[in-house]
């Protein structure tokens, strides 16, 4: 059933609709993310608009968009725009492009597969991905709008008093398929990643991308039921009347606001790291093969990332330091929080190893990766600050916490997704995307980003709450206006760099230049068949020689590369009869 | 196939393929969430649980107790009776009649459970404890008729002996691993709410 050749299917329904080729479902699931982008990247933009010219009308769309307030936009109007554009962006944008796309191409690619292990659920977990998203995008229009109650959605806020409308309920709804849809994926990657790897794929030769991808599924499997509990109680709550959520709603109901944010959080903080999990393993492998040099220190990364899937299972507590957790209990989270800076400082100091002393190809995903190393690590040390009590108490639920976790989930991910985007693209559609555009959206995205971002900080230690709706409101915040101004001119620019992005590709996948079988030189298994790869992947099952990143081997004269499906470097012996010294040196 | 070879007791049939082993992982792995799913429901209970100064709530009489532990027999028997369809999977006839034997069980769990249900809802203040039941063994329950599902699926492939040998006893293995599943699943529930 796995190991035979499948003829390829020849319908239009079964080749690009209902497909269960894996590189077909990462097209479906990457173009569904970037559409989802773009509208979590509109909802932004509108919400930046209200914090730099509040109450103005919105120019060009608010008269379509807010016909009611005359073009302004109105207080219900705003919570629900950054109550969806987190949603969005989270589960809708960056869950499909991330995990969906890149999961579904990379993995069987990478680890010499014909396919995943189960087709038809992989099929199925688009399809339910793609219900989803317009359960989501359809509850714009019901009555009384979308969602209302942060992407977090706590109650009582959420509750049936506080947000009646059927938006709300459609929110909980979406997000339950969305997770039905993610576990499907994570059972068919660990499964895959378990049970078909090529013959001498170890796991400690797997690429760090299907280890990050890999590790990531692990932490869907064990907390999108967790999260899917919670949105059960939520819908019943809603729905059905019953109370877990709602204290002395009734009599004999003591329901608890605070269980759903335990549930919540069980969920909500591993799910950070099943975002940024495959960003790191893409970085890692990116920058060993821009840097033409093995990455650094590479069981290290492999074992840092999965203690750190370890220490983020018993960690989110550090996000209800304020809600009156017993101060014992508030210190041993805070503890094990600061425990992950240690995998993540490994991490971090292997991938500045890698490019030390590299020879570094400044290529357009290269640049995205390093842009993740920056934004990450900016992401990291603004964490401190909120996973130390004292310092979070100050600035919890200010913008400083908007900007900490746009640098560590938005811009991270992000990047790591455009990285991704830069490096595969040749081998997804086949063709080459122009590298001097690619170049010109990297930069009119990194410095307009840090714009956005960094300033929140200062505003956030200012004393500025998130999701407000009136920052002039309050006098002691006046003061910000010109910096909230900055952010949004900031906001526009990067909005409308991404056309440049837009632009590139379309302009290549019409009349690109053919992309090669290996335009990087790189080294794992994807680059050995041609670009796109044919149905079912490989000609022959490759057998794997050695580790993912065996570059500028120094007993390897004619090129700084040699293939995973190597066994012998070209017309060249692989331990020359030489001194045998250096090449233990380099030997895996 | 001789009738010596299909009397005599076979051991289950040990994983062949290596799509086989796959599906073997991938059903572990779905088990493993589902298992989480249910973990996270009865924490849940847990916790509003102990918040409560008494428990019943006051007015609301005690869960029934008989009437679960009949449906948790009911339930142990139907995993025996899939034990059963699992080691005679060598011959189809015996294999489908386990299976229907299993089914039937199946159903009449289910049944059973309506006057555990209306018990529940009988309670003058049934508040706290109508939703953790609703939840709970309403989970549960679109679980055991998602099995039954796939039994249903199996059980004629099994009768016509299509499917022969080795295809048959994979799937049998996937179906028992998902209905002892669910058994573990109700003894936790069954434990959790009606005994302590
Ligand atoms: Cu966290």
């Amino acid at each position: 059933m796995h190991d035979a050749h499948h003829a390829e299917p020849t319908g239009f329904l079964s080749r690009v609709v209902f497909s269960r080729d894996h590189k077909v479902i990462a097209k479906q699931f990457l173009l569904l993310g970037l559409l989802f982008l773009g509208l979590g990247g509109v909802l932004a933009l509108l919400i930046r608009w209200q914090l730099a010219f509040p109450g103005k009308p919105v120019p060009i769309v608010g008269q379509y968009l807010f016909s009611a307030t005359a073009g302004a936009i109105s207080p219900e109007g705003y919570t629900m725009l950054f109550t969806m554009h987190g949603t969005i962006m989270i589960f809708f944008a960056i869950t499909p492009m991330l995990i969906g796309a890149f999961g579904n191409l990379c993995i069987p690619l990478m680890i010499g597969a014909r396919d995943m292990a189960f087709p038809f659920l992989n099929m199925l977990s688009f399809w339910v991905a793609a219900a989803s998203g317009v359960v989501l995008a359809g509850s714009f229009f019901v009555e009384g709008g979308a969602a209302m109650a942060g992407w977090t959605a706590y109650p009582p806020l959420s509750g049936a008093t506080a947000t009646p409308g059927l938006g709300q309920t459609l929110w909980a709804v979406s997000l339950f398929l969305g997770g039905v849809s993610t576990l499907m994926g994570a059972i068919n990657y660990v499964t895959t990643i378990l049970m078909l790897r090529a013959p001498g794929m170890g796991f400690f030769r797997m690429p760090l991308s299907v280890w990050g991808l890999g590790l990531a599924a692990v932490l869907n499997i064990l907390f999108v039921p967790v999260i899917a509990a919670a949105l059960l109680m939520l819908i019943l709550d809603r729905v059905a009347n019953t109370g877990f959520f709602v204290s002395g709603a009734q009599p004999g109901s003591a329901g608890d606001p605070l269980l759903f944010q335990h549930l919540f959080w069980i969920f909500g903080h591993p799910e950070v790291y099943i975002l940024i999990l495959p960003a790191w393993g893409i970085v890692s492998d990116l920058l060993a093969v821009f840097s033409r040099k093995p990455a650094f220190g590479f069981k290290a990364t492999a074992i840092a990332m999965s203690s750190i899937v370890v220490l983020s299972t018993v960690v989110y507590g550090h996000h209800m330091y304020t809600v009156g957790l017993s101060p014992g209990l508030g210190k041993a989270f805070m503890s094990l929080t600061m425990l992950i800076s240690i995998p993540s400082s490994v991490l971090f100091l292997n991938w500045l190893g890698t490019i030390w002393r590299g020879s570094i190809r400044l290529e357009p995903a290269m640049l995205f990766a390093l842009g993740v190393v920056f934004v990450f690590g900016m992401g990291g040390l603004t964490g401190l600050f909120l996973g130390a009590i004292t310092t979070d108490i100050y600035l919890h639920d200010t913008a400083f916490v908007v900007g900490h976790f746009h640098y560590t989930m938005a811009a991270s991910v992000l990047f790591g997704s455009l990285a991704a985007i830069y490096f595969w693209f040749p081998k997804m559609f086949g063709r080459m995307l122009c590298p001097e555009l690619a170049r010109l959206h990297f930069w009119f995205t990194f410095l307009p980003l840090n714009l956005v971002f960094f300033p929140m900080l200062i505003e956030g230690y200012g004393g500025m709450p998130r999701r407000l709706y009136e920052p002039t409101s309050y006098k002691y915040l006046v003061q910000f206006q010109p910096v909230n101004q900055l952010i949004t001119f900031a906001a526009m620019v990067l909005g409308l760099a991404q056309l440049i992005f837009v632009w590139n590709v379309a302009r290549s996948l019409w009349a690109g230049e053919r992309a090669p079988a290996n335009p990087w030189e790189a080294t794992t298994l994807e680059w050995l068949t041609p670009s796109p790869p044919p149905h079912e992947n490989f000609d022959v099952i490759p057998d794997v020689h050695r580790g993912p990143h065996e570059h500028s081997r120094p007993d390897v004269p004619d090129r700084d590369w040699i293939g995973q499906w190597e066994s012998q470097a070209p017309e060249t012996p692989l331990t020359p009869p030489a001194p045998p010294s250096d090449s233990e040196a380099v030997a895996v | 196939m001789s009738d010596i070879a299909a009397c005599e007791v076979s051991p289950v049939a040990p994983v062949a393929t290596h799509g086989e082993l796959a599906d073997v992982v991938g059903m572990s792995l779905f088990l493993g969430s589902g298992a989480v799913l249910f973990g996270s429901l009865l924490m849940s209970y847990a916790m509003l649980r102990a918040q409560q100064p008494v428990w019943p709530p006051a007015g609301c009489p005690p869960p029934p107790l008989l009437m679960a532990a009949a449906n948790t027999l009911v339930l142990a028997v139907s995993s025996v009776s899939m034990a059963r369809a699992q080691i005679q999977a060598a011959s189809a006839i015996r294999c489908a009649g386990a299976l229907g034997a299993t089914m039937a069980l199946g159903v009449l769990f289910l049944v059973l459970q309506l006057p555990v249900w209306s018990a529940l809802r009988a309670a003058p203040q049934f508040g706290l404890m109508r939703s953790v039941f609703l939840l709970l063994a309403g989970c549960h329950a679109l679980h055991l008729a998602a099995g039954l599902g796939a039994l249903a699926w199996v059980l004629p492939g099994a009768l016509v002996s299509e499917p022969r040998g080795q295809q048959l006893a994979a799937r049998v293995r996937l179906c028992a691993m998902f209905w002892h599943f669910l058994g573990v699943a109700w003894a936790a529930l069954f434990l959790t709410v009606f005994v302590f």
